[in-house]
Order: C-alpha cells, then sequence, then structure tokens
C-alpha cells in the first residue's frame, strides 16, 4: 500500500491521535514496508522483526506529540533510526566473526537461500560501517524508494551534489564488502 | 574494451543514476562488462534485492496486531486520565459506575486525604479552645492560630506530598 496524498495523511493522522483504530491502520499499513525496508538494511535478520515492532511501538508511544511540524514519513524515519542505533547501544558491536561462521554453518550448504543470507550479512556489515550521510542517501534511494529529486530536497543539497553522493557512498559501501570478503 | 576511469565521455554518476532509475522502473537490466563497473552494479543489485525482496505477511500481521493493542491501551488509558481530571470524580463525588483502575483510585484517595487533612484543619482552628500562655493568662485568637496554622500547613503539605507520590507512582 503507498502513503496517502498529503492532505488526506493529514486528516488520517489526526484521526489516529485522536483514538481511531482504523486510521492507525491506515497509517501502519501505508508505512510498514518503508520501515521494515530500512531496519532490513541496518540490523541482521533475526533481529529485524523486533525493531520494527518496536519502531511501531515508538511510533504509538509519541503519535500524540506529532504536530506536524515535518512530514509525517520524516518524523518515522527519524523514529526507525533511533530505534536502530538503539539496538546497536544495547548490542554494543555490529556482527562479530564469530557470528557471521555461525551463521554460515546454521544454513544449509551452498542454497541460493544461504548465498543470498550471507550477502544480507555482509550488506549489514558493510551498511553499517559507512558514515551516517552515506548511508542515509542510500536508505532514502532504495528503503524508501526515492526519486534522486526528492532525495535532493530532503537532504536540501543540489541534484548534482545528491547524484555525487549517492556514488561516493555505493564507492564506499562496494569497499566494504571487498574488504568484508576478503578477510573470510 | 573501454577503460571507462579514462574516458572523458563517460559520467559515471549519470551512469550509476540511470541504472538504479531502471531499476526501480523494473526494467530489464544489462550488466556491464567491464569489471569495475560490474561490481559497482552487483552492488546495486545486492541492495536492490533487500528492497525487493517482500517482507513475510505473518511477520506484518504480528506486529500490527501488537502495536494495535498499544495504541488501543494507550487511547483507552488517556481517557481514563480525561476522565479521572473531572474534579468530581477525583473527589469521588458523582458516578462511581465501571471500572476504575488502581491508579485512578490511588488519587482519589490521596485527593480525600488532602481535602480531609484541610477540613480537620478549619475545625480544629474553629473549636478548639485557645491556649494558655505561660502567664497564666487567656490566649488569644492569634495565639491559638499561631500554634494551629502550621500544623494545618504541615498536614496539607504532607497531604500533597501523599497525592504527588501516588500519582507518580501510577
Amino acid at each position: 500500500m503507498s502513503t496517502p496524498p498529503a492532505h488526506d495523511e493529514g486528516k488520517i493522522i489526526s484521526l489516529a491521535q485522536s483514538g481511531d483504530k482504523n486510521a492507525f491502520s491506515i497509517l501502519y499499513d501505508s508505512y510498514y514496508k518503508k520501515v521494515y525496508n530500512r531496519v532490513s538494511y541496518m540490523i541482521p535478520t533475526e533481529d529485524v522483526e523486533d525493531v520494527t515492532q518496536e519502531v511501531f511501538i515508538a511510533m504509538v508511544k509519541s503519535l500524540k506529540s506529532f504536530r506536524g511540524e515535518s512530514k509525517f514519513s520524516t518524523w518515522l524515519r527519524v523514529i526507525t533510526n533511533r530505534q536502530i542505533a538503539n539496538y546497536y547501544r544495547k548490542h554494543k558491536r555490529i556482527l562479530k566473526e564469530s557470528d557471521i561462521e555461525e551463521q554460515s554453518n546454521r544454513l544449509t550448504a551452498k542454497t541460493k537461500l544461504a548465498a543470498s543470507s550471507l550477502d544480507h550479512i555482509y550488506l549489514v556489515r558493510g551498511m553499517k560501517e559507512l558514515p551516517d550521510h552515506y548511508q542515509e542517501v542510500i536508505l532514502l534511494r532504495f528503503a524508501d524508494g526515492m526519486k534522486f529529486k526528492q532525495i535532493a530536497k530532503q537532504i536540501d543539497k543540489s541534484l548534482d551534489a545528491t547524484k555525487s553522493l549517492y556514488r561516493r557512498a555505493i564507492e564506499a559501501l562496494r569497499i566494504n564488502l571487498e574488504e568484508d570478503h576478503d578477510r573470510h | 574494451m573501454t577503460d571507462i576511469n579514462h574516458n572523458p565521455n563517460f559520467d559515471r554518476e549519470q551512469d550509476l543514476a540511470d541504472f538504479t532509475d531502471m531499476l526501480h522502473n523494473n526494467e530489464p537490466v544489462t550488466l556491464s562488462e567491464n569489471e569495475y563497473e560490474k561490481s559497482l552494479e552487483e552492488i546495486i543489485l545486492a541492495i536492490h534485492q533487500v528492497s525487493a525482496t517482500e517482507p513475510p505477511e505473518q511477520m506484518k500481521q504480528r506486529i500490527k496486531e501488537n502495536a494495535q493493542a498499544l495504541f488501543t491501551q494507550t487511547y483507552a488509558q488517556k481517557e481514563e486520565q480525561k476522565a479521572s481530571r473531572n474534579p468530581f470524580k477525583i473527589l469521588g463525588i458523582g458516578s462511581r459506575d465501571g471500572y476504575r483502575s488502581q491508579s485512578q483510585r490511588r488519587r482519589t484517595m490521596a485527593v480525600q486525604l488532602a481535602v480531609g487533612a484541610l477540613a480537620v484543619t478549619a475545625i480544629l482552628l474553629a473549636v478548639l479552645p485557645p491556649f494558655s500562655d505561660p502567664s497564666g493568662t487567656t490566649g488569644t485568637a492569634t495565639g491559638s492560630l499561631g500554634v494551629w496554622m502550621p500544623l494545618g500547613v504541615l498536614l496539607v503539605a504532607g497531604a500533597a506530598v501523599a497525592w504527588l507520590w501516588f500519582r507518580n507512582r501510577k
């Protein structure tokens, strides 16, 4: 389900803030995929559900305080990033080498699933090691599915500067992944 | 094969941007033969694959049910709090129908205690005879106030603290 038009969304948010369960349900359905995507890029697979749930719990708890000073999507993105940061604060580590070995032993050998799961682990590690502004431009592009023009507006940069930042982010991720692969 | 790193006509940024646009528009993707470019494309494909994968429906439902349960609970509590702000209900006067939560009952009791303390102070001030001073002469009303007023203030302050404590304890 795509996000509702801005004018409708305002009404839906107001209804949800006054306790309307259906309005909350519409908001959830509209934003679930984007939240899930963002979490999937940053959190190991086995904890994606927990962190996604924490995001929506935080959303319920703070919904009343949303005053419409920013877009709802931006507000929810901040909540998601905070929950991701909380996850790493609690775990105090990115996936260690032993985790990767353990994970690869658990996965059935050499199936496509195993390969893609391991790719996901490397991707999460590679993403986590990127500087915040690189992470964000990749997440805006892929997790939120934004066009470059929208990203440029979101991060308050020119279109060319945004594309350049994106290119550098992908390049940095490639280097991270290569280094990670070389270590194993 | 052209070396893209030395080809002045090759716009790598534009190429990458076009490539991800193609992915988002579900257009067929042709991987470049150039090793460097292929590697970047593979990275983009790997990133894209994560968001292209649909999340499990059961997970979506589980999270939704939990979030909705919390939502219902949160807004039901807000309604309770609104009702409990009604001064008559705080004093326990009026309708006592329906469920009252533990915190509501504690709040009501604390307010009743505070009001009771005020009332007792007022009655004591009005009824008790004035104290006699050491010289044996009967004390004045001012003398009586001088003793009972601080006691009353203490009582009220104690009740207020108790109320705040109960309220924050929730």
